[in-house]
């Protein structure tokens, strides 16, 4: 099925702060054939984010960042802080890679070479609208690491280094929490070797 | 476990109100947290959705090499003007607060697919979206028979409209490249299969 068989019947804004919440009254044809009664559904609209994998192909090496995250904090996580690759919202104007290699250089100091485009998908579609643009882009992880973030967005960030391997066993055993950053690490643990003999 | 440089008592909520109180909940955090380089940080406002705790399960049968997945409108998706607003899943819902991860991911599977759970694993935990909701997901894999699983499941009181079928794990790959699996659960529950699926066809065997 596609968009024509939903019909939106209103659109109630709930929430206009950081985040714009509605509720949304619509039908939707069925599977079995005819249209569900009247349903509602709450959804965020969310802006758009672009995600990358920071890779290092000479040395096999990622870098990865640790940040404070609210969400984690009000889930009651004993450990709010969290370990993930870099990701951030797109701007008005701005294209997806370049946000990438924008966001990249903002969060980990390192400067993207070729940029590949590796997965497209949607967070929690259930109700949120955020999608993610996910790449693999390619840096020097050379003396790379520290303390990164843009003051004024209150970024407070630690940026450091992994092996590809390490980075993986991290996502494995629960050390890296988000999915972005494990589905981008299950992406480099499929497409590694392929990547390396192309950027290599 | 996360082995981060900080913990919750690195952080002080000074207040908490509340935004929005429907079907989803949002509040209104102000807090400051400890930095890096040390002291604290300036107070800070962060608009979080509220959500429950969901379990999520991969159904998969060893001997078939085939996952069941699940095709169902989703109001997300719509709302982002996406073409194609129905999405191809594996099973999840969210756990309710007298019930176990373990129960609800068998309930869940059972409704959404129809198929019974065997033996059940617990994979991994991740926030899918921890820049601003504190949705919580614990992924099982499951064992189940795809033999004559399909056609339309889900509990109508909910709205849900199901279409299920099964493709080998291989095809299931091909759709997360061409885009058809488009949603983080199943694209790392269908990943989390190709990377396992030999170590786990062994315990199953």
């Amino acid at each position: 099925m596609d968009r024509n068989d939903v019909e939106l019947e209103k659109e109630v804004p709930l929430h206009d702060g950081f985040f714009r919440m509605v509720r949304l009254h619509l039908r939707h044809r069925l599977f079995a054939g005819g249209w569900s009664p009247t349903m509602t559904r709450e959804v965020v609209r969310h802006g758009t984010v672009a995600a990358i994998i920071p890779y290092d192909p000479v040395r096999d090496t990622v870098i990865l960042i640790e940040q404070f995250r609210a969400a984690i904090f009000a889930a009651g996580d004993p450990q709010p802080w969290s370990i993930s690759i870099a990701a951030g919202m797109i701007e008005p104007g701005e294209s997806a890679e370049e946000m990438a290699r924008r966001e990249t250089l903002e969060e980990t100091g390192c400067t993207v070479g070729r940029l590949e485009k590796a997965s497209e998908f949607y967070s929690s579609p259930g109700g949120s609208s955020q999608h993610v643009t996910l790449f693999c882009g390619e840096i020097s992880t050379e003396g790379a690491g520290g303390l990164y973030g843009v003051a004024d967005e209150s970024e407070d960030i630690k940026a450091f280094v992994k092996t590809a391997d390490e980075a993986i066993a991290m996502a494995d055993s629960g050390a890296i929490d988000n999915a972005v950053s494990i589905l981008g690490l299950q992406w480099l643990a499929r497409n590694r070797d392929s990547l390396r003999a192309r950027w290599t | 476990m996360p082995r981060t440089t900080m913990d919750k008592n690195d952080v002080t909520l000074e207040s908490r109100d509340a935004l929005h109180d429907g079907f989803f909940q949002m509040d209104h955090f102000h807090l400051r947290h400890r930095l890096f380089e040390g002291g604290w940080s300036p107070s800070l406002s962060r608009e979080i959705m509220l959500r429950a705790p969901v379990a999520a399960v991969i159904p998969y049968d060893p001997l078939t090499d085939k996952v069941v997945l699940i095709e169902q409108f989703r109001g997300g998706m719509f709302a982002a003007g996406d073409a194609r607003p129905w999405s191809i899943e594996i099973v999840a819902g969210i756990i309710e607060k007298d019930e176990s991860a373990e129960s609800m991911a068998r309930r869940e599977t059972l409704e959404e697919t129809g198929c019974t759970v065997g033996r059940l694993e617990q994979i991994m935990e991740f926030y899918p979206s921890p820049g601003g909701c504190s949705e919580h997901v614990t992924v099982f894999c499951g064992e189940v028979s795809t033999d004559g699983a399909g056609g339309i499941h889900g509990v109508a009181s909910e709205g849900e409209d199901i279409r299920v079928f099964s493709e080998t794990t291989d095809a299931a790959m091909a759709m997360i490249q061409a885009g058809e699996i488009n949603n983080s659960i199943g694209v790392i529950g269908v990943q989390w299969l190709a990377l396992n699926r030999d170590s786990l066809r062994k315990r199953w065997a």
